[in-house]
């Protein structure tokens, strides 16, 4: 743990040849895959692009903003923790970027108005008012993104340039006018706690937008208020599940074994744990409202992921609803979403053990992932 | 969430070569991006008790 007179310091390293050969191998499978997809079935191809630029796009900003959370309420518990989440940020430039590839399969996948949106909904459900807010509301956050992390890690890149052996111009633009350690700290934490509230409203407001217009849109004629709040809130979850894992696999590097305390992991488990009964109390919000009503073009939401039972009119458990379209896929989500995370971390020492917070963690994001499906 | 408003009736259509491959080539782009940064570029910080 960080005590007074300790300074945090960047450790610029290479990459281990390889974890970057696995990278590249899982890229080429995937670049394989998408023109492979292209040429012979390219609704698919760009479908699939969707579905995992939202989901790795939501998980980066649920990053950004736990790092917000944590310097919003001055939180003192996170120490290193805070800046594994930080690092999960840095994909947001690249998915806005890969927002302006996914512009050229806009055809694939915003099938169901591209051609003519719904009654009254024609001006609000074109590609040029789609894609210039999102990729607007996307290009800033990628400009505030880029401008908390180099805020926040600015304080600990004293000597740098001097000690790295790679981006040494990169260093050295980052620590101009060095002030020394104890001034930049404190000029980093009085910006950070001006700039991530204003991070937390952009993503919250700006992305709800996206959230409507690239996955609540798919089906032109549903529609929730709470949809923005339930996609983004998935967002948060999955950053904290993910700086769990990362600080899991961490915990077996040198120098993190001391960092990665139980303390801390109890912590983040007690996050991950609430945030997941948070996400289902959104769901249920939606379902409710939903289920009470029972008007056809609201359940038709409900009744094309969970089949016909679920609703009203049709309470009962029917083994053989299971067989429905993308039934199994949501309940499976379900699990990983709630069901796993609630029971599982219900304790004290599941959430402070290493083995069972990591492997909760996964589960979480793989459910999310088929969610996101 | 996204498969059943495009492909209402086939409940397998988000399971496939193509749907797996580009998800793994995803993931392996987003790992790279996190091994850059936390490695390579401002890294991740660590208190130095030297």
């Amino acid at each position: 743990m960080v005590s007074a007179g300790e300074i945090e310091r960047a450790n610029p390293r290479g990459i281990p040849t390889s974890m970057l050969g696995t990278c590249g191998a899982l890229i080429a499978v995937g670049l394989i895959a998408f023109i492979g997809g292209l040429v012979s079935d390219p609704d698919t191809a760009w479908r699939a692009f969707h579905v995992n630029l939202m989901y790795f796009m939501t998980l980066s900003l649920g990053g950004l903003m736990l790092s917000c959370a944590l310097v919003i309420v001055g939180a003192k518990w996170a120490g290193p923790v805070r800046y594994v989440a930080e690092g999960l940020a840095a994909f947001v430039p690249v998915a806005f970027l890969l927002m302006l590839v996914q512009f050229l399969g806009s055809e694939s996948i915003h099938t169901n108005w591209v051609h003519g949106a719904p009654h009254g909904k024609e001006g609000w459900l074109n590609l040029p008012r789609v894609y210039l807010t999102d990729l607007g509301i996307l290009g800033v956050l990628a400009l505030l993104t880029l401008r908390y992390l180099k805020l926040s890690f600015r304080p600990a890149l004293g000597g740098a340039a001097e000690r790295a052996t790679q981006a040494k111009g990169m260093f050295a633009r980052w620590t101009k006018n060095w002030r020394g350690d104890a001034e930049e700290r404190a000029d980093s934490k009085r910006k950070l706690a001006v700039l991530a509230p204003i991070c937390a409203l952009v993503y919250v407001f700006g992305y709800s937008f996206i959230a409507f217009d690239q996955v609540m849109s798919l089906s032109p004629t549903w529609f929730s208020v709470i949809f923005g709040w339930y996609f983004l809130w998935a967002g948060f979850l999955n950053g904290i599940a993910a700086t769990a894992l990362i600080c899991v696999l961490l915990s077996r590097s040198p120098g993190w074994d001391a960092e990665i305390t139980r303390p801390r992991m109890h912590d983040l488990g007690k996050m991950l744990f609430a945030f997941s009964i948070f996400w289902m109390y959104l769901f249920f919000s939606q379902y409710i409202v939903i289920w009470y009503g029972n008007l056809p073009e609201e359940t038709q939401f409900f009744e094309a992921r969970l089949g016909s039972q679920f609703l009203q009119d049709s309470w009962y458990w029917v083994w053989d609803n299971l067989n429905e379209p993308y039934v199994k896929l949501s309940l499976t989500a379900w699990l990983g979403c709630w069901v796993i995370p609630f029971w599982v971390l219900l304790g004290e020492e599941p959430k402070k053990t290493k083995s069972i917070l990591g492997s909760v963690a996964a589960i979480s994001l793989l459910g999310f992932w088929l969610e996101r499906n | 969430m996204i498969w059943p408003s495009l492909v209402p009736g086939d409940g397998a259509a988000w399971f496939g070569a193509i749907q797996i491959g580009v998800a793994l080539g995803f993931l392996g782009l987003f790992a790279l991006v996190y091994l850059v940064f936390s490695r390579v570029f401002p890294t991740l910080p660590l208190p130095d008790r030297s």
